[in-house]
């Protein structure tokens, strides 16, 4: 038997090297399968707050291709972006199992003013858009649970697409600048607005 | 479930199959503690047995006498459904939760936020009765879930006594549902809770199945719960209304 000296060692361990480099190169860390979100009962907060503003966004985009002013192209957008937020739904209540909100849960509710015409429209959607994005960043720091964190950083990426894409047709430059964290209390304030339950006690409405 | 638990829940149902031949007669409707008051306004007939939801199913599982199942939930007449207990579960009211204080309001309380700051009397529904299970989705949703152990929380099987404990200002706040708020008047003020947090509150009941149970007179009460009669007594409660099926 052949003793094993240092120049075998080095040059078994190079061999090594060379023949697994082609397969790590090819190993994109993007391709890698994604945690599943197990968030917890706080993290749900995040999931639901973004699931119901994505629902009254979408809505707006629906309701808003009939303002008066918007063009062909305004139209395109828009069904583009309803579309981003229905996905968005999708993400965000696929972990909430059971205690996801369902479609009936609430109606989202408009005043005649703020679909009276293209620069109302645009300028309520930014709103909501830099408000749920707003969440995100909170959510994307705050969440427990790293795979929900995870989940809430990549609807943000998404999210702020959006915003740019609202800005834009607004006239607005695409760049949103750094986006500051939304508290989920002040931020349900603000949604609340536009939220009704159909078949709550009439008082409570 | 714990000895305490089997004890109480065989006394109840000793007790309740003891008063069978007293009113053999009389349909007997299980329901939420929330109904205790909308139910009797509808019809005075029936003998009623009111408590937590989970509480009543219970008893049925065990073979309470009960003609008519009358939950603040879904889950336990899907769950006695699904046992084959009785038939397939019909929504007949909604309703939306609220945090009570008493009428002199001694913690300053104004909103949910507040209950952070800790040490206070807080009434909430026990894990696995209607109320407390609605009560920790919503606080789960308001990222709140923290004020269960930051505060001196009692734990309730029903909804009624929340309502009762904060009235007398033996606690500082609690979380009840509005028909609840309702009924105690103004010994209590309500602090409104955030729309888009609320999980929807849907309540479910159905007809037992078991030998001797008034079948048709338990479908016949909940079909006039269902129809204008009960719809109007549960408004005038304070209770939603879920939507009509279509006429075909």
């Amino acid at each position: 038997m052949q003793p094993l000296t240092r120049r075998h060692l080095l040059g078994a361990a190079g061999a090594t090297a060379l023949a697994a480099a082609p397969a790590l190169a090819g190993a994109s860390p993007a391709l890698a399968a994604l945690p599943t979100p197990r968030p917890t009962a706080d993290d749900k907060g995040f999931l639901t707050f973004l699931a119901t503003g994505s629902k009254v966004l979408r809505d707006l985009y629906l309701r808003a291709g009939g303002t008066a002013g918007m063009s062909a192209a305004d139209r395109r957008a828009l069904t583009a972006l309803a579309e981003a937020r229905r996905v968005a739904i999708l993400k965000s209540t696929g972990p909430l199992g059971g205690d996801a909100p369902q479609p009936g849960d609430f109606d989202s509710v408009f005043a005649a003013s703020d679909l009276a015409d293209r620069a109302s429209v645009l300028a309520l959607a930014e709103k909501l858009e830099r408000l749920l994005c707003g969440v995100e960043v909170n959510g994307a720091a705050y969440a427990a649970d790293s795979a929900t964190r995870l989940l809430i950083a990549r609807l943000l990426s998404s999210d702020a697409e959006a915003l740019a894409v609202v800005r834009g047709l607004a006239g607005k430059t695409g760049t949103t600048g750094l986006l500051g964290p939304v508290d989920v209390d002040a931020a349900g304030d603000v949604l609340d607005a536009y939220l009704s339950s159909p078949t709550a006690p009439q008082e409570s409405r | 479930m714990t000895r305490r638990r089997s004890l109480a829940v065989a006394l109840a149902v000793a007790g309740a199959l003891a008063a069978v031949p007293a009113a053999a007669s009389a349909l007997t409707v299980y329901g939420a503690s929330s109904l205790r008051d909308a139910l009797p306004a509808l019809d005075g007939s029936p003998r009623y047995s009111f408590g937590g939801s989970n509480t009543l199913q219970l008893q049925i599982e065990r073979g309470a006498p009960a003609d008519l199942f009358l939950g603040a939930s879904p889950v336990e007449a899907t769950a006695l459904y699904k046992e084959g207990l009785c038939t397939k579960p019909v929504t007949y009211a909604t309703n939306v939760l609220t945090l009570i204080v008493p009428a002199s309001n001694p913690a300053g309380i104004t909103s949910v936020g507040d209950l952070r700051k800790g040490g206070l009397r807080l009434s909430v529904g026990a894990a696995g009765v209607p109320i407390g299970n609605y009560t920790r989705t919503m606080l789960g949703r308001l990222r709140l879930t923290s004020v269960l152990s930051i505060n001196k929380v009692d734990l309730q099987p029903q909804v009624a006594n929340i309502a009762a404990r904060v009235s007398l200002n033996a606690a500082d706040a609690g979380f009840v549902y509005v028909t609840d708020a309702k009924l105690a008047g103004s010994s209590v003020k309500q602090v409104k809770l955030p729309t888009w947090a609320q999980p929807p509150v849907r309540y479910e009941g159905c007809v037992v199945k078991r030998n001797g149970a008034d079948s048709d007179g338990a479908s016949a009460y909940l079909a006039k719960l269902t129809g204008t009669p009960g719809r109007t007594v549960l408004k005038k409660y304070g209770f939603g209304l879920p939507k009509q099926p279509k006429k075909k």
